[in-house]
């Protein structure tokens, strides 16, 4: 992981992050093909070291509500961060964005599942991606004209 | 968000009866560029699982 400085800024100091036991920790969804990997504890170990690990999370703020997803368009960009066929910036150590647009109305259930569909370029690697519609700036919705930073970025799924 | 699904293309390898001879042809599987996404209100989900796992 990227270390961040004091003024959230990414340094050039990279922090190993290791997960004793990887394959028991992950947790599944019930339902879905879904999983989660708790990293806190080792998270919190860094920074009991010192170190501030560089991160950026989403939370249940940017899971869009009903009245969100009523308010997107049936075709609205989206984009995805992955590492499709293994690919990423190993020097500056970032994943690669993917642009496309939803491909099924992201109000609608496709086929009766808790899914959507997006039409991108999507190859193995890129699976767990997750599906965000970016709204940085200026904007439209079904609402009208909205305009902000970073204020109407919500996560669609993954 | 999964891989796309693919489709098989023109090019697969097959044995076509063609008059007088027998021809080969390469195949490939082309991801059609579709993608499937869970909802994001499944992630509340999952994270009330979390919580029931970690504080368990």
């Amino acid at each position: 992981m990227h270390e961040q400085g004091q003024d959230g800024e990414i340094l050039d100091t990279r922090l190993r992050v290791e997960l004793p036991e990887c394959g028991r920790r992950w947790i599944r969804h019930p339902s879905e093909d879904l999983v989660a990997l708790p990293v806190l504890p080792e998270l919190e170990a860094l920074r009991r070291r010192g170190k501030n690990p560089y991160r950026r999370s989403f939370s249940i703020g940017n899971v869009p509500s009903d009245a969100n997803l009523q308010s997107l368009f049936t075709v609205e960009d989206v984009t995805i961060a992955g590492y499709p066929f293994g690919a990423w910036d190993e020097f500056n150590n970032f994943p690669i964005l993917h642009l496309g647009v939803t491909a099924s109305a992201p109000v609608a259930d496709y086929n009766w599942q808790s899914a959507g569909i997006v039409d991108i370029a999507t190859f193995p690697g890129c699976s767990c991606s997750p599906v965000m519609v970016l709204n940085d700036g200026v904007w439209i919705d079904a609402q009208g004209l909205k305009a902000g930073p970073q204020a109407g970025c919500s996560f669609s799924g993954c | 968000m999964t891989e796309s699904m693919t489709e098989d293309m023109d090019g697969k390898i097959v044995v076509k009866e063609i008059p007088c001879q027998l021809s080969e042809c390469a195949s490939t599987a082309v991801h059609v560029h579709l993608g499937l996404y869970i909802k994001g209100r499944e992630l509340l989900v999952l994270g009330e699982t979390v919580l029931k796992q970690v504080c368990a």
